[in-house]
């Protein structure tokens, strides 16, 4: 099985590798998988007071096929609203970097992990 | 060999000795002829040659020729000595004892002649992989057939105790099977001092051709088989089919090739082994090594890199073959049931490959995959969120996981 | 042994039947893997690239036998595809009684016998389907014998098989490379097939299969070839068999028919002229291009092939495959071929390399036999001409 040329560009360089402080109130994380799978994925956002991502970061412990994912994610959901961010499906993610149906679980924890941070943030919001 | 490719997987397959292929090569092009022609020259040829092939292989294990069947290989040779003893004899006796880290084709038969009514011991294996003589002991039945335990595993590279195995079954008069697929050439085996019955034997995991593999078949006491593929009767009639005589003369030569240099070769690869780990270990923390430190073969080494996806750190040393679990298994998802069966976590169990050290591994060839995992471990470390719990000191353990 | 004088060739290799020289491309494919670990089911660059040569070998041999549609098992050879299918869990298993002996010896199998002619007889073949109608049942039938290279009416088997429900397969080890096949318009379920009669090399075959059929497993473990067939694949043989399969030449095959046939006109009319009995088993029927199976009766085969071995001419009788002591053939038996027949019959065999030069040392070497013979006949006969007298 070959990887598609988008898988290999996103591994070999990951855009937006890293952390913020998840204490800080305007940052979300979601962190989803288990590693008895294989895959874990944190991703984080960082929202201004517009509800805007302004910037976002992931660390994933996986195949290329989720790093790849994670990373593409973060591209996405910059400069995007919450509710834009959260409507990116499983599908996009796969479609775009072309993925086998073996591979196709690392577009749905993308999907996972950007619904499971914008939900901490939402979550932090309301208190 | 493709270009800046460095083969690391000499437990999946070996290249072919190029001194082999000379002696195969005329069996290729001019001495054709099927061994089984008994009318013409061409076949007189063929047959001698395999002949004379039979009698190189039975030397490696101390066998005699004619306890040699030639065979497909190694899976067919563990599911002729399986089924084959366990049709023959199924009407006495019908227990078999095998091991939880036996290679998946003895796995799978045993699992087939439980639906066929016999009942299997899958005896469980302590943390550095070896089977515990205690318990074996205990297993045995009246109804015991065979014991069918391997030699070298082909994950972890653990020697099994043969010799104890092998008294332990005699004395009660049961047949000891062994698969030696990645023993045979790389530690003596001795079919008599060790009481073994059968043995399976493959070329491609030895320096030979793929396509043909041995079932050494003791005589005395005589063990008996039902074959599995009928037809012509060749073989003692225990597996019919066209014999290939380059193949059999390829396998003949590997063996005599493997017994010539095998303490020789068996020392320079425990040297670059250590090379090897000794540089690993150095620059990264948290790296374990599977299985029993000294009951082992020097050329494979699983490691668990903690913390780092092993699929996701192939996919970063492109250019080193290595392997990431057994090369049957790795191309599924689940992690290497060798390893769970050692009491390996899942989670560790997914960050392991297997490194191969093998006849051709070249020193230079050592100490650039080691520093091209170091770089690759680092590069994914920082990546990875666990790692980042790890060293903040929170127990990975202690989250709650959606599996999924 | 004047005849001898016009001969370019010393050596005549005519056992295709029993094996055939590696084609040089095949060994060309081979040799440029020679030194290259090749296991498809590693997960690193080497076992993806062993993995698509195994693919593409695949679809070689699979639009070799025209079954595209169908799929493809290779497996050690044609004896292990033979067993790969009869060792199914089938009710009853009828073939005929001049098959092969990798299905002709299968405990299971219940023989069909054969007319005069060689042709399976249809007639019983439906009566015993008919007794077995609602059970699970294969016929197997090879689609041309090794032995005498007659050729069944596989079309019509197949309809028949299907007729009564039960299923078909045919060892079609002789057939291929030598007719052309199609495996999908025949409407076969099963077919087995092997690389090292068409010039490829030992250590592989192929189970042909219809889509949607299931074939259990004679060997577990690993998930080779669909777990239909586990173990480590013989990717160089493998490789072998595709590049053999890429040369197939039937217009060859019909010069070769020519030269077989017009070989056996000629020799028909040496012997007619010694006055001897020569005869072709199954020369009224449709017969492979390029085996023959003849001799002339009262001489012994035994001593024939010994003479013609000695001249450099690899002949034989019966099937290869019965290793030990020499058996007479089943295959002669059940066609009710006299014994005189069969004690002085020899097979030859041509394939993709034979020559008419070969042909024509054969033809010179047991012509030369016979004519020596003739003249050791005539003095004892003489002899005892001038006893009597």
């Amino acid at each position: 099985m070959a990887y598609n040329k988008k898988v290999i560009d996103h591994y070999e360089n990951p855009r937006n590798v890293g952390s913020f402080e998840s204490s800080e109130k305007n940052v979300g994380t979601g962190l989803v998988g288990a590693p008895s799978c294989g895959d874990v994925m944190k991703l984080q956002i960082k929202v201004d007071s517009q509800g805007l991502i302004i910037d976002a970061k992931f660390k994933t412990f996986g195949c290329g096929s989720a790093i790849a994912s994670s990373s593409l994610v973060t591209e996405k959901i910059k400069g995007k609203t919450l509710q834009e961010a959260g409507s990116i499906r499983n599908s996009d993610i796969a479609n775009e970097l072309d993925l086998p149906p073996v591979k196709r679980h690392c577009s749905v924890l993308a999907e996972d992990a950007i619904r499971a941070a914008i939900r901490d943030y939402q979550e932090k919001i309301a208190k | 060999m493709a270009k800046n490719l460095i083969y690391l997987d000499y437990q999946a397959t070996t290249p072919c000795d190029p001194r082999v292929l000379e002696k195969m090569i005329p069996y290729l092009c001019e001495k054709y002829g099927n061994p089984h022609s008994r009318n013409h020259a061409f076949g007189w040829d063929a047959e001698s040659a395999v002949e004379s092939a039979r009698q190189q292989v039975a030397k490696i294990i101390n066998a005699e020729s004619k306890e040699i069947i030639f065979t497909s290989g190694a899976t067919e040779s563990n599911n002729l000595a399986l089924k084959g003893a366990a049709e023959f004899y199924g009407d006495k006796k019908k227990h078999i004892i095998t091991c939880v880290t036996e290679h998946k084709c003895v796995l799978d038969t045993c699992r087939h002649l439980e639906q066929k009514g016999f009942s299997v011991t899958y005896l469980p294996v302590h943390k550095n992989g070896l089977i515990d003589l205690e318990t074996l002991k205990e297993a045995f039945t009246e109804e015991t057939l065979l014991v069918s335990i391997m030699a070298v595993n082909n994950e972890i590279g653990v020697i099994q105790p043969l010799r104890e195995i092998g008294a332990l079954c005699r004395e009660r008069n049961v047949f000891f099977h062994t698969d030696a697929a990645q023993a045979v050439g790389k530690i003596p085996l001795d079919v008599n001092e060790m009481n073994i019955d059968l043995l399976s034997i493959s070329a491609h995991k030895m320096y030979g051709p793929m396509g043909i593999g041995a079932l050494y078949v003791r005589r005395n006491p005589r063990v008996r088989l039902k074959a599995q593929i009928n037809g012509g009767g060749q073989e003692r009639g225990m597996r019919s089919g066209t014999l290939s005589p380059a193949l059999c003369v390829g396998l003949g030569e590997a063996c005599v090739l493997s017994q010539e240099k095998m303490s020789q070769e068996s020392a320079r690869i425990r040297y670059y082994a250590h090379l090897f780990c000794k540089k690993i270990m150095e620059a990264l923390p948290e790296v374990y090594l599977n299985g029993d430190k000294d009951s082992r073969v020097p050329g494979n080494l699983n490691l668990s890199f903690a913390h780092v996806e092993g699929e996701g750190l192939m996919m970063a040393i492109k250019n080193l073959c290595v392997s990431s679990g057994s090369a049957c298994t790795s191309a599924s998802l689940e992690p290497s049931y060798v390893l769970r069966a050692l009491g390996v976590s899942e989670e560790l169990a997914h960050t392991s490959l297997r490194i191969g050290i093998g006849r051709f591994t070249k020193k230079e060839e050592i100490e650039l995959a080691a520093d091209q995992i170091i770089t690759a471990v680092n590069k994914l470390r920082d990546m990875s969120p666990l790692w980042e719990m790890a060293q903040a000191g929170i127990d990975v353990s202690s989250i709650d996981w959606a599996s999924h | 042994m004047a005849l001898n004088n016009q001969q370019k060739k010393t050596s005549a290799y005519l056992d295709y039947n029993a094996t055939s020289p590696i084609r040089p491309q095949v060994l060309a494919a081979m040799a440029g893997l020679e030194g290259v670990p090749l296991n498809p089911s590693s997960p690193h660059t080497l076992g993806k690239k062993a993995k698509q040569l195994v693919q593409q070998a695949r679809t070689n041999v699979k639009t070799a036998v025209g079954g595209l549609e169908a799929d493809l098992y290779f497996t050690s050879g044609g004896t292990e595809a033979n067993s790969l299918v009869l060792n199914n869990e089938w009710d009853h298993i009828f073939c005929s009684a001049t098959e092969h002996a990798s299905i002709y010896q299968h405990p299971q199998t219940t023989k069909i016998p054969v007319l005069k002619n060689g042709i399976v007889d249809l007639e019983v073949l439906k009566k015993c389907l008919d007794q077995t109608k609602g059970k699970r049942v294969l016929v197997s039938v090879h689609w041309a014998n090794n032995e005498t290279g007659i050729i069944q009416p596989l079309q019509e088997i197949v309809e028949i098989a299907h007729h009564y429900k039960a299923y078909i397969h045919t060892d079609g080890v002789q057939v291929f490379g030598r007719i052309p096949l199609s495996f999908d318009e025949m409407g076969l379920d099963f077919l087995s097939i092997s690389s090292h009669k068409v010039g490829g090399s030992q250590g592989s075959g192929a189970v042909v299969c219809r889509k949607g059929l299931s074939i259990a497993p004679i060997f577990h473990g690993g998930a080779q070839e669909n777990k239909v067939r586990p173990g480590t694949e013989n990717v160089r043989a493998i490789v072998g068999f595709g590049e053999a399969v890429k040369w197939f030449d039937f217009d060859r095959m019909m010069v070769l028919e020519k030269h077989f046939r017009e070989l056996e006109d000629k020799l028909s009319c040496f012997f007619s002229q010694l006055g001897h009995a020569f005869f072709v088993i199954g020369a009224e029927q449709k017969r492979l291009p390029q085996t023959s199976c003849l001799g002339v009766r009262g001489g012994s085969n035994q001593s024939q092939l010994i003479c013609l071995d000695l001249k450099g001419v690899s002949a034989s009788i019966g099937s290869a495959c019965s290793s030990g002591a020499i058996k007479p053939s089943h295959v002669l038996c059940n066609m009710g071929v006299q014994e005189e027949e069969r004690k002085s019959s020899i097979r030859i065999s041509a394939g993709w390399h034979t020559t008419e030069e070969e042909l024509l040392l054969f033809y010179d070497v047991w012509t030369a036999f016979w004519a020596e013979k003739q003249k050791d006949w005539k003095k004892v006969r003489h002899g005892k001409e001038l006893n009597i007298s």
